[in-house]
């Protein structure tokens, strides 16, 4: 393969499994289906080489399993696989709130703040909770990852953030959840106001496992 | 120091030239950002260049340089802060995948451990690279045992990562003894099935080899 194919292909890799791993978050591919190399070329309209490269890197990401002689198959997200996720969210993005202590500043805490109140004030209009109220949390939750200021640390969390959104459909929360997020929130925004590394570690883990208790309740109801 | 070690001869090539790129970058003679040049690496080893390729290969795994197309083999640059955000993560991962481990080895992932524990601390002759290899093994047994997929994942990217510090560790006879009264604390606390000293155990133990590579780069950025 020529140097010039390797680096434009670099690129198109990143947008195929953008474009599948955005099929199988939204069901368009089920639990289980296979996808075939070939086909895919066919509806991408794409030489097969960057798709085996985009397929590895959704390998990598735990969307899909190369299988010998079945080919790529969506994975299942069990709620072991979900168990194991938020078993690592929990001490990642608590690390990633001790580290942030030291470097978020008045202005980020201000934003935390104001999001919180926006959160409270959905949760008490609407019983049914909203995208929007889903991009809040994630934007509450990415002020303090970026503010731990450690580049490999953002990287992985984002990484796992992608297969979360796999979950997105369950996780419309409902309005005593919100309400107990809040709180949960508020907790976090006191320790980064108090400059506790501790306290900020310890509020971000219990939020944490308080919402996967909240969300494997709803998956087992169902 | 004691001297070469004497399987040294049935090292391969590619191996060889590697251990010697690896030490002159390790010393600051091939500076961060500095192209190695496959045909000049040739002609200042009197080597043909396919095991030199394979030596820039495996170097290129270890993280030790980045091979970008129609550059070349860069040298890679290692920070303070690439160290210790490595580090932070690993001290929050490493002990919970340990945690996790306590109810799923059983006797024969305890009897292995024993062995290359064994191993280490009697051959500390053996080299650095050596020491390195059998620390890998012993930590990756309960890694392994976790049985949490994404963590197993998580842990062998950053070690991907990591190789490129880790060559700072066993260069002390002190910090080798350190390390394998660590080890032989966390067989114990294995056999008790005692989770909570477990955790703990390795927290401190992958702290203190923060520290100890912290000082080392610290030594080796001075003596540049």
């Amino acid at each position: 393969m020529s140097q010039e194919v390797f680096i434009e292909s670099k690129p198109l890799r990143e947008k195929i499994a953008d474009k599948i791993r955005t099929d199988i978050i939204k069901g368009v591919y089920k639990n289980g289906e296979r996808l075939v190399e070939p086909k895919l070329a066919k509806n991408l309209g794409i030489s097969r080489t960057p798709i085996r490269e985009a397929l590895r890197q959704l390998e990598s990401e735990g969307f899909i399993e190369i299988v010998p002689r079945r080919g790529a198959i969506v994975k299942e997200l069990t709620i072991k696989d979900i168990d194991d996720l938020y078993a690592i969210k929990a001490n990642l993005e608590g690390l990633a709130a001790r580290q942030a202590v030291l470097k978020i500043t008045e202005e980020q805490i201000e934003i935390l703040i104001n999001i919180n109140k926006k959160f409270r004030d959905i949760a008490e209009k609407n019983p049914h909770l909203t995208d929007e109220y889903l991009k809040d949390n994630i934007d509450f939750h990415n002020i303090f990852i970026a503010a731990s200021d450690n580049e490999k640390l953002v990287g992985i969390l984002d990484g796992l953030a992608k297969n979360f959104q796999r979950l997105k459909s369950m996780l419309v929360s409902d309005a005593g959840r919100a309400a107990t997020a809040v709180v949960e929130h508020k907790k976090i925004i006191d320790a980064f106001v108090s400059k506790s590394p501790d306290l900020a570690e310890k509020s971000v883990r219990d939020h944490i496992i308080s919402s996967w208790a909240y969300l494997k309740d709803r998956i087992k109801s169902n | 120091m004691a001297g070469k070690d004497i399987n040294i001869d049935n090292t391969p090539l590619s191996e060889k030239i590697a251990q010697t790129i690896r030490s002159n970058i390790i010393k600051g003679v091939i500076k961060p950002g500095e192209r190695l040049v496959e045909p000049k690496l040739s002609e200042m080893l009197g080597i043909s260049r396919t095991p030199i390729r394979e030596a820039l290969r495996l170097l290129e795994m270890e993280g030790f340089i980045e091979i970008i197309p129609r550059r070349g083999a860069i040298v890679t640059t290692l920070t303070r802060k690439d160290i210790d955000d490595i580090f932070i993560i690993k001290m929050s991962l490493e002990p919970l995948a340990s945690k996790l481990a306590v109810s799923y080895l059983d006797k024969s992932d305890i009897d292995r451990m024993k062995e290359l524990a064994a191993k280490m601390e009697a051959g500390s002759a053996k080299g650095v690279t050596q020491l390195i290899n059998w620390n890998y093994d012993f930590h990756n047994i309960f890694i392994y045992k976790c049985n949490n997929e994404r963590l197993i994942k998580m842990l062998e990217g950053l070690q991907q990562q990591f190789k490129r510090a880790t060559v700072y560790s066993f260069t002390t006879e002190g910090r080798t003894r350190k390390v394998n009264e660590e080890h032989t604390q966390l067989i114990t606390a294995f056999e008790k099935n005692d989770e909570k000293s477990v955790e703990k155990i390795v927290e401190t133990h992958v702290y203190n080899g923060w520290q100890f590579i912290r000082t080392k780069f610290e030594e080796v950025l001075t003596e540049i």
